[in-house]
């Protein structure tokens, strides 16, 4: 499948970004209990597409306790449409050549 | 070439990707009375501008301070209160089929507000404020409710 972003490819990844699309940001509890995965699963995903750019990660404190916060940045959006936009060309084409 | 295999992938994906955000976005609640609060708040800020603008009485520049710091308290305590129920922040701003509500929702208030400022510095009306506060109270409300509406139907969280 050309266009396909191999960095949000991975269900839980497509997921994640999915979430973040729909919001400014999520805290990494909610995100991690709505993925139904770990914390260092979630931590592992949040690390490379933090490393690319694609998400945001900003430390808060609520009610004395720590928070984390993620956000998909406009890079990441624009990849993440992207990466939706490729899917749709792949399903198009198989429909017309179908 | 694209085979039925690739087709199926990207067709389950997208399954997944369109899922998720009506998941996600379906889950988001509004705190009770968080309409009535923020609203009062944006209300009190057209109060206010009539008072900071009118000149005359300090009484009336210091209550006018007052109402604008008692709404930014309020709209943060407002925000705080919404991240604390959602785990997440939706802010007016995003790109969209809400940001015509949005657009909306700003020019009331800030025809309001420019009337009362007007009002106030031309007539002296420092009081019109008062009574377009209401005005900006049930505007907001209005259009924050038809905001959610417009966002859980354009994620498709609306059945």
């Amino acid at each position: 499948m050309s266009g396909i972003d191999p960095l949000i490819h991975a269900p839980a990844r497509l997921r994640l970004c999915a979430m973040l699309s729909v919001v400014d940001e999520a805290q990494f509890a909610t995100v991690r209990d709505r993925l139904g995965i770990s914390d260092s699963v979630l931590s592992k995903h949040v690390s490379a597409l933090t490393e690319a750019r694609y998400v945001a990660v900003r430390k808060g404190v609520l009610d004395g306790r720590r928070t984390t916060w993620l956000t998909l940045t406009s890079r990441g959006r624009k990849a993440f449409a992207d990466h939706v936009a490729a899917l749709r060309a792949v399903i198009d084409d198989a429909t017309v050549s179908g | 070439m694209e085979t039925s295999s690739d087709s199926s992938d990207a067709a389950s994906e997208l399954a997944s990707i369109d899922e998720a955000r009506r998941a996600f976005a379906g889950s988001l609640v509004v705190p009770r009375g968080y309409d009535l609060t923020a609203g009062t708040a944006t209300g009190l800020n057209v109060a206010a501008v009539g008072l900071v603008f009118a000149g005359g009485p300090t009484w009336r520049a210091i209550l006018g301070v007052a109402l604008l710091v008692v709404a930014m308290a309020a709209l943060g305590w407002s925000v705080r209160r919404f991240r604390d129920a959602n785990g997440a922040w939706v802010s007016g701003l995003r790109r969209g089929r809400t940001m015509r509500v949005t657009l909306v929702g700003a020019a009331i208030q800030a025809v309001l507000g420019f009337a009362a400022a007007l009002a106030a510095v031309a007539a002296g009306w420092w009081w019109l404020g008062l009574l377009l506060a209401p005005v900006q109270l049930v505007a907001f409300v209005v259009t924050s409710r038809r905001w959610m509406t417009v966002y859980r139907a354009e994620h498709g969280a609306d059945a």
